[in-house]
């Protein structure tokens, strides 16, 4: 019997000999950025920047860099990745990307979805890396920039994106699937936000720049770029994009709305500022007849937190007619970027389109295929309340006491 | 050998924790498909009711022979040969299931965990598990449900709140409801819901009779069948919001695409072994389950105790895993097309429609006997 079991001991032993799939953490290199290019013979180049894991250790940073990237053509990139070991010692691990840097021609002359379906595909992707679109400078200069206070640029860059988005909203908010369900969407086209290179990439590159106070280079968010399913067909600028972002879900952001005329220029107009707090909306489409409609209802909660002119802060009217004129001027903001988008791009970034197949199927349906065009050409109606709440720790501003000398 | 059937005893906790573990098994692993779209779960909610009916069939049938199974209730209606006949077919089925179901299993593994793993260690080291648990008889499989299925049951609700938390969900994804009408929704239902997973239900009837309080089974059953009919709709509601239909439509795992988005405070991060840990026992049970239920035809069939089979045929099934299908487009497609229509439909709802009126008919008498016999 002992004999027996022993026997079979042995035989089951054999099952667990190979370990297929183990990796040792120092046989790895954690990837954080990706940049695609177009390339030269190949259809793309590929550069991974991957982390010096020891310079990042708390307790003994050793000096050096604290990426290190590698750049190569294929027509992939899960081939180009595989074959990335042809120069960097360690297996490339993809779970931890923070970043992809896409070259803005790549995305204008190719297209985007031929390789988003790889990174879709690959389980080791997660929904979590930023898209980027990388204006000017080519994409494999971005992984590249270094920073004196996050060392990692692409992790710098998911900060950045994410405080941004959290304090004033410049940012799309777009992950890898809402990307990919954008394009197959009729009824939404997709964005993705970009990135410019301020000041000399090739000074940037140096660890020592991270010693100067003022960096010779950094990398700075634009507007959101608009795709035509998946090519790319323009920009917006950062503030069309907080105006984008207030339709769809923002987080907070400050708008400074003037509050008396003394001229023309926005130089010699008096201001307040608000900054939002609390804000909610809501997207309609519909058909009055063959006429469609688009329809933002806004209502948003703010903060008054500067005051320029001489109203008084204590009263109730004041606060009445500060919330009229705020609400109006959002009002106005939001529907010149609807008409910008209509008439430039006459692409639904918006989601009208899905607001339509949710309230009115049928005639979704009908008009699937031609839905951009139908944006184009559609009312728009936008509704916004602000409702000001409070103004800080002061009511009235010392301003109102001053002597009303220049004012007549 | 009837006395060895009445030394095993499963208590009516055991038989729920396995139809609870069983129904949502293969369901946490390829989800309930996306043939309604934003509909499924309504669809699901339509096909629990329906699938609570069917559970209450099977019990009838049950209870007209107290402590007889499926193939003894065959052979009773059908006579000695025929009956045994139409058990091997079953037999076949039910085996053929637990291979399908365990290339389920296998599939997630070796694309999510393990990529360079050969499929075939998977397969043979799971159903190396199962089968040790089933020579151990089902008393054991019924404790091993019991230990799990507290953190089974608690991981299923904290995916959907954390997903939910994770601000990932958005209900705006089930709308419109019923855009194009019942119409695809009752397609979806019929056949593919209704047998998967709640006719798939007929392996119980070999593991109900040896529950203890037999009289209790009806309410039990159809009440477990509800509650995990309601698992199910929360973690299609789940699927659904987090993931979009459009998403839905390209995911081969629904459940864990899903959990791979949590994410709460940048902490709780890649959660999604969680689900895995989810499907591993939900498959277990169920590949238990058919395993055992063919294992018991085989008894029946051959007067030999299962026991003695345990090894051969398990060892048949962890190569069958590999053989059934070249690859996982071939097994889904299988599994959506031909599957429901030519085997679940036949075997879980023509033949038991069939041999029921026999079945009645063959057991009036003693019936009326035992009936006689209670009230002395």
């Amino acid at each position: 019997m002992k004999k027996r079991t022993l026997i079979l001991m042995c035989i089951l032993s054999l099952t667990l000999t190979g370990c297929w799939d183990s990796t040792e953490l120092n046989d790895v290199s954690i990837v954080t950025g990706i940049a695609i290019d177009p390339g030269k013979e190949k259809r793309y180049r590929l550069t991974v920047g991957y982390v010096n894991a020891s310079m990042l250790s708390p307790q003994q940073p050793t000096e050096g860099a604290p990426v290190s990237i590698m750049s190569l053509e294929g027509n992939s990139l899960p081939e180009i990745s595989a074959r990335m070991n042809i120069g960097v010692s360690r297996k490339l691990v993809f779970s931890h990307t923070r970043a992809l840097y896409i070259n803005e021609e790549v995305a204008i002359n190719d297209g985007v979805g031929s390789f988003l379906d790889s990174l879709e595909r690959n389980p080791q992707f997660r929904n979590d890396f930023n898209i980027l679109i990388t204006k000017g400078d080519p994409a494999e200069k971005f992984p590249t920039i270094n920073d004196p206070v996050e060392k990692v640029p692409s992790l710098k860059v998911q900060k950045q994106v994410k405080s941004l988005l959290e304090g004033w909203g410049g940012d799309p908010r777009v992950r890898l699937t809402d990307f990919i369900d954008a394009i197959v969407s009729h009824g939404r086209s997709p964005v993705a936000s970009s990135v410019t290179i301020k000041g000399d990439p090739e000074k940037g590159k140096n660890v020592e720049s991270n010693m100067m106070t003022k960096a010779p280079a950094r990398i700075m968010l634009g507007g959101i770029a608009v795709f035509k399913k998946d090519k790319l067909s323009g920009y917006l600028s950062m503030e069309d994009t907080r105006n984008y972002l207030w339709t769809q879900k923002l987080e907070s952001t400050m708008v400074t709305i003037p509050c008396a005329n003394h001229g023309k220029e926005q130089k010699e107009k008096l201001f307040f500022d608000l900054a939002i707090t609390n804000n909610k909306s809501t997207i309609k489409a519909f058909y009055k007849g063959d006429q469609p409609h688009l329809k933002v209802d806004i209502y948003s909660e703010a903060r008054l937190t500067s005051m320029q002119c001489k109203e008084d802060l204590s009263k109730k009217e004041t606060y009445l007619d500060l919330e009229k004129k705020s609400s109006k001027y959002v009002k106005d903001m939001i529907v010149a970027t609807i008409k910008k988008v209509q008439n430039e791009f006459g692409l639904d970034i918006f989601g009208f389109g899905e607001a339509l197949y949710r309230q009115d199927y049928k005639k979704a349906k009908e008009v699937e295929d031609k839905w951009n065009e139908e944006f184009a050409r559609a009312d728009v109606d936008v509704n916004v309340h602000v409702a000001i709440r409070r103004s800080g720790i002061r009511g009235k501003s010392f301003l109102s006491e001053l002597p009303a000398s220049e004012e007549e | 050998m009837k006395q060895q059937k009445l030394m095993e005893k499963l208590s009516l906790w055991q038989l729920a924790v396995l139809l609870f573990t069983f129904e949502i098994g293969s369901v946490a692993v390829v989800g309930v498909g996306n043939d309604s779209r934003q509909d499924a779960w309504i669809a699901v909610a339509i096909s629990t009711l329906l699938g609570a009916g069917i559970v209450s069939f099977y019990i009838m049938l049950l209870k007209r022979a107290p402590g007889k199974n499926l193939f003894e209730l065959m052979t009773i209606s059908f006579g000695k040969w025929l009956g045994k006949g139409i058990g091997l077919l079953y037999v076949f089925y039910f085996f053929y299931i637990a291979e399908r179901v365990l290339r389920d299993f296998c599939e997630l593994i070796t694309t999510v965990i393990f990529e360079n793993t050969p499929i075939e260690i998977i397969s043979i080291t799971m159903m190396g598990v199962i089968a040790y648990m089933i020579y151990l008889g089902l008393e054991v499989f019924g404790r091993t449900g019991e230990i799990f299925i507290p953190y089974v049951f608690t991981f299923t609700i904290l995916i959907g709140f954390a997903t939910f938390f994770s601000g990932e969900m958005d209900f705006k994804n089930l709308l419109p409801v019923m855009a194009e009408g019942i119409g695809p929704i009752i397609q979806h239902i019929f056949p593919r819901l209704l047998t998967f997973p709640y006719g798939e239900l007929i392996t119980f009837m070999v593991i109900i009779p040896y529950v203890t309080q037999f009289k209790k089974v009806g309410k039990v059953s159809v009440i477990t069948v509800l509650v995990s009919g309601m698992i199910i709709i929360y973690g299609t509601v789940i699927e659904i919001a987090t993931l979009g239909t459009e998403q839905l439509g390209r995911t081969v795992f629904p459940l864990l695409s899903a959990a791979r988005d949590i994410s709460l405070l940048e902490f709780i991060e890649r959660v999604d072994l969680v689900v895995v840990f989810i499907v591993m026992f939900g498959i277990i049970t169920k590949v238990s389950v058919f395993f055992f239920a063919g294992l018991k035809g085989l008894e029946h069939i051959t007067n030999i105790p299962y026991r003695y089979m345990v090894l051969p045929m398990a060892t048949i099934i962890s190569y069958g895993t590999i053989l059934i299908s070249d690859n996982f487009a071939e097994h889904v497609e299988e599994g959506i097309r031909f599957i429901p229509q030519y085997m679940h439909v036949p075997f879980q709802l023509i033949l038991p429609a069939l041999f029921a009126p026999l079945l009645f008919w063959r057991t009036k008498n003693q019936k009326k006997g035992s009936g006689h016999h209670e009230s002395k």
